[in-house]
């Protein structure tokens, strides 16, 4: 038994060693480390048996770390002897085990005499140099893991504890006070079990995490057959053009790799669209290079440099258009300008990259008085470009269309059936349109102003709010600004940035709809128009539910 | 019975003037002695002897060879009866331990590593201003600062 004196430190069985098992993060991010050895200073947490404890500080913010359990015991499942965590993977042993579908459970012994028999007996075969079955080297990494596992350090988990003096409000030591001063976090996550994580058991953050792991989002590819190229984002100057190549040209033959090092992002082009869709299925979430996890999503087939300048400038805008920090007016006057230059030219400007999150759906408050070109301000008239492919549609979008700045309320004046014209150029809606014209001709937001026939689904979550408050401004000003806005618009050169950001993640496209339609019943109840506002929210109710 | 020496505790001269000073500070410190030390960490509580001590045998250097108010003679027998440390004493007069706190800060032996306590470093090399240190509650003895 591990309670008995030590008579013979050789055959005795008791655990002494030289350095300690212990992972990357768990040592420290500094290159000066001082580390004591206590030999048989305390018992393994997990077989009680006396083992070698080394203590050291894993950087200078960090508390003072210890081994918990012993050799013995972190060899057999190949963790580290602080955190208990795997030492390739940086994951639980239960989240390892059941990616890689190891079960050696029923092997190790987990009650008292038989479990230190059991470790003895391993400790004695591997201090002989009996090759005992170690399976962990010999597992090939399959894909989950390789989407799991940790790819750099993970120091947070070095800090001091939290402060229990300063939970209840009694910390005296003030500033000198070496421990958190933070409230502890609690949940589900708190009420772990040393030996539940050793052995794989009901392990309150493996199961979380194997759960994020079924959830993990696949790639979808675009409905745009046109489109080869994947996004690589997360560069770092490290990566270079030759380490692209090697990951990707094992999926489809690759026609160009494209570096934008000052966005720290890449765009690899194949000459096939199954090489780019087999690319993507591959590489999704495990395309790591040289240690850096980096992100892989569909591209766009448009040349990325000239065009990010623009959509930059213009996200950011309307980014912080959106965010309400500054008066519509600026925002509109801002915008009109970078986005001239880009308008002369047929091209649709503004290509978000997907790498920058979507927009937020945008709550816009359209009344007319926030805008200024609905009060009559005059803004010089785009070109005839903009009104080209309006012929090829919507007459009631043809004084619309030419706008420039912006409008985001639209008066519900266009009927119905134009605006499932409208409809139709819509589908495309995160991604670029094939014909680019009609996305210049169509700012979202008048489209979106059109009840929506049961086209797209994405499409609902965009019409309803506006439908519903734009009837209870009078109509009346709403013509006239019809007439004002004669001038072409070119405010759907900025909008396409919005457009492709809001519609795409489906996920977030449901909660801004329930958050829309809140908003869609307050202006209807208060609206004068109340009978024809009202029937149309229920009506999209009932087309969303 | 056999008779039972006694020696009796004859005063210098000048006595009378560092009496009251010193029955003050062991007043204090028989205090801190008793003191309940209820809310204090386990260290804690022996800080303030240490910190009376200090305060003790600073004040007898200080008569002695800062401002030379008393013989040498009383000197020794302060340090002889007990009044004031020593060995504390004899670290005061090298350089750079002027200010020192106690002696254990300052000895190898007591600490990992072979370092010196924390107080020991000045405040412009540590990396963390405040400190106190867990043998005394210092908070600083360096000469520097």
């Amino acid at each position: 038994m591990a309670h008995r004196l030590l008579r013979d430190a050789e055959a005795d069985g008791w655990e002494r060693s030289d350095f300690p098992i212990i992972c990357e993060s768990c040592l420290g991010d500094s290159p000066y480390v001082r580390m004591t050895k206590a030999d048989y200073d305390k018992e393994c947490k997990i077989c009680t048996r006396p083992f070698t404890v080394f203590r050291w500080r894993p950087g200078r913010d960090a508390r003072y770390k210890k081994s918990e359990i012993c050799q013995t015991c972190s060899k057999l499942k190949n963790v580290c002897q602080v955190c208990l965590l795997d030492l390739e993977y940086g994951l639980p042993v239960q989240v390892r085990d059941t990616a890689l579908s190891i079960n050696s459970n029923d092997a190790i012994p987990k009650s008292d005499v038989n479990r230190e028999y059991f470790a003895e007996e391993h400790d004695r075969r591997a201090r002989a140099g009996i090759d005992y079955e170690s399976s962990y080297g010999k597992v090939r990494p399959n894909d989950t893991i390789l989407k799991l596992q940790r790819t750099t350090p993970y120091y947070k988990r070095n800090r001091a504890h939290v402060c229990s003096f300063y939970v209840r409000g009694q910390c005296t030591r003030g500033l000198e006070c070496p421990y958190r001063h933070e409230m502890p976090v609690t949940g589900e996550l708190s009420q772990q079990n040393i030996k539940d994580r050793y052995y794989g058991v009901n392990d309150p953050v493996a199961m979380k995490l194997l759960n994020k792991a079924g959830e993990m989002p696949s790639l979808e590819p675009p409905e745009d057959e046109n489109i080869r190229t994947l996004y690589v984002g997360g560069l770092d100057a490290r990566i270079t053009e030759q380490d692209l190549r090697d990951h990707f040209y094992a999926h489809g033959e690759i026609e160009s790799i494209k570096m934008v090092l000052q966005r720290a992002c890449a765009f690899v082009a194949y000459t096939t669209r199954e090489g780019a869709e087999k690319a993507a299925e591959e590489l999704a979430n495990k395309l790591v290079i040289k240690g850096l996890r980096l992100k892989l999503l569909w591209g766009r087939p448009q040349a990325p440099k000239p065009e990010s300048e623009i959509s930059d400038e213009a996200r950011q805008q309307a980014a912080v258009a959106h965010s309400g920090l500054l008066p519509r007016a600026v925002i509109s006057q801002q915008q009109n300008q970078p986005l001239q230059p880009p308008g002369t030219h047929d091209q649709p400007p503004a290509m978000p990259y997907f790498n920058i999150p979507p927009q937020p759906q945008q709550e816009r408050a359209f009344y007319p008085s926030m805008d200024p070109q609905r009060m009559g301000a005059l803004v010089p008239s785009q070109d005839g470009a903009s009104s080209g492919p309006s012929g090829s549609g919507d007459n009631r979008s043809g004084p619309e269309k030419q706008h420039q700045g912006q409008h985001y309320a639209y008066p519900g004046g266009p009927p119905p059936p134009q605006g499932q014209f409208y409809q139709q150029y819509y589908p495309p809606y995160g991604y670029m349109p094939p014909p680019p014209p009609p996305y210049q001709q169509y700012p979202p937001y008048p489209a979106s102003m059109v009840p929506p026939p049961p086209s797209t689904g994405t499409n609902h979550q965009h019409p309803p709010p506006y439908q519903s408050r734009v009837p209870p401004p009078p109509t009346g000003t709403d013509q006239s600004a019809y007439q004002h806005r004669a001038p072409p618009g070119s405010n759907q050169q900025h909008h396409p940035p919005y457009q492709s950001g809001v519609p795409t993640p489906s996920p977030s496209a449901p909660p801004p709809a329930t958050g829309e339609q809140h908003h869609a019943r307050v202006p209807s109840a208060s609206g004068e128009q109340a009978g024809t506002s009202q029937q149309m929210p229920s009506s999209e109710t009932d087309q969303q539910s | 019975m056999p008779k039972v020496k006694t020696n009796r505790v004859r005063y210098p001269e000048g006595w009378e003037l560092i009496e009251p000073t010193l029955n003050e500070l062991q007043a204090k410190m028989r205090e801190a002695e008793n003191d309940p030390n209820d809310n204090k960490r386990k260290c804690e509580a022996l800080w303030p002897v240490f910190k009376i001590a200090h305060q003790k045998s600073r004040y007898i250097f200080d008569l002695y060879y800062r401002r030379k108010e008393i013989s040498k003679e009383l000197y020794e027998f302060c340090l002889d009866q007990g009044y004031a440390d020593r060995n504390l004493i004899a670290k005061w007069k090298k350089p750079g331990y002027e200010r020192l706190c106690c002696l254990r800060c300052m000895q190898p032996r007591d600490h990992n590593f072979q370092t010196t306590c924390v107080c020991r470093v000045p405040k412009h090399l540590r990396e963390e201003k405040v400190i106190e240190c867990v043998h005394c509650g210092c908070r600083g003895c360096a000469s520097g600062d």
